[in-house]
């Protein structure tokens, strides 16, 4: 018996009652398609956080007031001041380790330029942060214009870098607005640059939509305020990040004067460390949706092999008429097993389809890539097929084991 | 000339192992040669259903041996034994046992399924043997579009189809009307004189198994008489009646749809 025949009759008998192929193979579909689904959505999920996590940069290390459990809650919140971040930055050790450490305070605030108002985050920086983020001026025709410095600092000078976004907010129709002054809080700036665009942040925030001031100028003439919201911290290399995370904690501890017995009153954690809660959800939500599914294919399955029972005990005198006639008992196992496998394959299919169809439709509603590997629709068909087979060959031996005298004379 | 079916001292024993056993054979002896043409007659319980059953290889026998055309097929496996069923025998039954959804020509094709013939060689030869039984033009119908006599003629055609050595018919008459019994039996008697077809038919009608060559009598598991019939009843084809009568019917000469069977030898 050639494969091809035995394809056809298989096809032929599943044909016969469409209807209940149908229903089915409806297990495999949905298992199959939730499968798909998730890993290209999910999979999208990841490519887009590793990417944001690009922009950020891995080799950062953040400092928050206010420390952490290890759920997440926070315990005592000591502000942070920019004597702790100079002490980082005095310290011989962490100089070789790091590029540079670098306060940061953001605040709300209303900017005005001759153009009008615009609603935006001024932050206050410390130089170093141009080189711990890499951030660079954006090239205008004109010259690139130039980034504060230490003087700016010691002079809590009115000078500011806009974003891309709100520089065209601020000046829509002005390339280079260098040396253009804009006000914030009554306090006039003077433009000496825009930065290069940066995109979202991991928090889907637009990078672009800041003011850069000099640190000074934010805390003595626009905030009034000397608190700081964080402390960031680059690491010349990747390897260095486990001890300079523990020396940034030691040098805080010492100048919070923490006991021993004392949790910390601040947060240091890698940018990295944070990213892992990102991936560790993403896998769990994976994990659970592969549970689901692997529960779906199961029931798909057992649904499978009852509806082969059926068909067996149905089809018991055609089973004695072809055994009569020739059939070995492997080539009636055989035609049911292939049944089984079509059934799981056609249900894998389809489930598979649906799956990219639907992974399509979420991405593009989160605005996220769609990834979907050729591997994980091979291995959607293998584990349909395997399905097939799992279920497939108890209904399929016991046709096989049919007395053909008794097949023929059942009614 | 050697025999084409040699039997001997067959037995065939059911239950046992605390069971009550019953002794469906005991101890038959047989020989049938070539071209023969052989009525099995006998009571319900006499045995004669699970002698057919072993002559047809879908059973094996207790004890004792059982050789088709110098093979032993009484210690054969299952598979073994339907590889025999579809090369040797072809079996024509009582309730015709056609497959319900597919035509004619595809129930004629079925044992060449199993033989591993390809689809254009599975053709051509069902529709040789459908012209054989008169029947090319109804190719397409499904069996239940077709009549009861019909329908036997069809399952003939599957049983001629990979050129048996043997065909055994049980009961082919017993779901037909006298006249379409007639048709079946002289389809039958043709086959026999015209291609030297091997010819068993099982039955318990004295009227059918006069038309054929030798008649054996199956009582209580063995044999009770076994004779030849010197004068067999002659079944006439209502074709050729028709033909008297002078309603035309096409009819294929044979010699023009048996090359193979020629050239087989």
């Amino acid at each position: 018996m050639t494969f091809f025949s035995a394809f056809r009759i298989a096809i032929e008998a599943l044909f016969i009652n469409k209807g209940r192929s149908t229903l089915t193979s409806l297990g495999i579909v949905i298992g199959i398609m939730a499968v798909i689904a998730m890993v290209a959505a999910g999979g999208g999920a990841r490519e887009k956080l590793d990417e944001s996590l690009d922009s950020v940069g891995k080799n950062l290390i953040l400092i928050r007031p206010g420390g952490q459990t290890t759920t997440g809650l926070v315990l005592q919140v000591v502000p942070l001041t920019s004597e702790d971040a100079q002490a980082l930055r005095d310290d011989p050790e962490l100089r070789r380790m790091l590029i540079g450490v670098a306060e940061s305070q953001p605040m709300p605030v209303a900017a005005h330029s001759p153009f009008g108002m615009r609603r935006t985050t001024a932050v206050g920086l410390r130089p170093e942060i141009f080189k711990i983020r890499n951030w660079q001026l954006a090239k205008l025709p004109g010259g690139a214009g130039r980034y504060f410095n230490e003087s700016d600092i010691k002079k809590a000078a009115n000078v500011c870098l806009l974003g891309d976004t709100i520089c065209r907010r601020l000046f829509p129709n002005k390339r280079n607005p260098i040396g253009e002054r804009i006000r914030i809080e009554n306090v006039s700036l003077e433009v000496i640059g825009v930065m290069e665009p940066k995109g979202a942040n991991p928090l889907g925030q637009d990078q672009d939509d800041q003011i850069f001031v000099p640190m000074t100028t934010l805390q003595n003439k626009i905030a009034l305020d000397q608190r700081i919201a964080i402390i960031v911290a680059g690491v010349k290399n990747q390897a260095y990040l486990d001890d300079a995370v523990a020396r940034i904690r030691k040098i805080m501890r010492e100048r919070h004067r923490l006991r021993s017995d004392q949790p910390d009153d601040f947060d240091v954690k890698s940018v990295e460390e944070m990213a892992e809660i990102g991936v560790f959800l993403i896998s769990t939500l994976n994990m659970l949706v592969v549970v689901i599914a692997s529960i779906s294919l199961l029931v798909g399955g057992i649904g499978i092999m009852n509806i082969m029972l059926v068909s067996v005990t149905e089809r018991t005198r055609e089973i004695g008429i072809r055994m009569a006639v020739g059939a070995t008992p492997g080539n009636v196992r055989n035609q049911f097993l292939l049944e089984a496998i079509i059934l799981s394959l056609v249900g894998g299919f389809i489930g598979v389809t649906l799956g990219i169809a639907s992974a399509a439709l979420i991405t593009r509603f989160l605005n996220w890539p769609m990834t979907i590997s050729l591997f994980y629709i091979a291995l959607a068909f293998s584990v349909s097929a395997l399905i097939g087979v799992f279920f497939g060959y108890y209904p399929a031996a016991k046709a096989s084991q049919l007395d053909p005298i008794e097949a023929l004379r059942y009614e | 000339m050697t025999s084409l079916i040699r039997i001997r001292d067959m037995r065939k024993t059911y239950g046992g192992n605390g069971s009550v056993q019953v002794h469906a054979l005991r101890g038959v002896t047989l020989e049938i040669q070539k071209n023969d043409f052989v009525a099995i007659m006998g009571q319900s319980g006499s045995g004669k259903t699970t002698l057919m059953n072993i002559l047809g290889c879908l059973d094996r026998p207790t004890s004792g041996s059982y050789w088709i055309g110098g093979e032993d097929v009484s210690k054969l496996s299952k598979a073994q034994l339907a590889r025999i069923r579809n090369k040797k025998i072809g079996f024509v039954f009582q309730s015709f046992n056609l497959l319900k959804r597919q035509s004619a020509l595809d129930n004629v094709c079925l044992p060449l399924v199993y033989a591993g013939a390809g689809w254009w060689e599975r053709r051509r030869r069902a529709l040789t043997k459908l012209e054989l039984v008169g029947l090319a033009d109804r190719a397409h119908h499904l069996p239940s579009q077709l009549s009861g006599g019909q329908q036997q003629r069809v399952a003939i055609a599957r049983a001629l189809v990979n050129d048996p050595e043997i065909i055994l018919a049980d009961e082919p008459t017993g779901n037909l009307d006298s006249e379409t019994s007639v048709e079946i039996l002289a389809e039958f008697q043709r086959l026999n004189r015209e291609i030297g077809q091997t010819l068993i038919i099982v039955t318990h009608e004295a009227d059918v198994a006069a038309h054929a060559k030798r008649i054996i009598v199956v009582r209580d598991g063995q044999i009770a008489s076994d004779e030849i019939n010197h004068h067999p009843a002659e079944a006439r084809r209502p074709a050729q009646a028709e033909l008297e009568n002078g309603v035309v019917r096409p009819t294929i000469p044979l010699k023009t749809v048996w090359p193979a069977k020629v050239a087989n030898g």
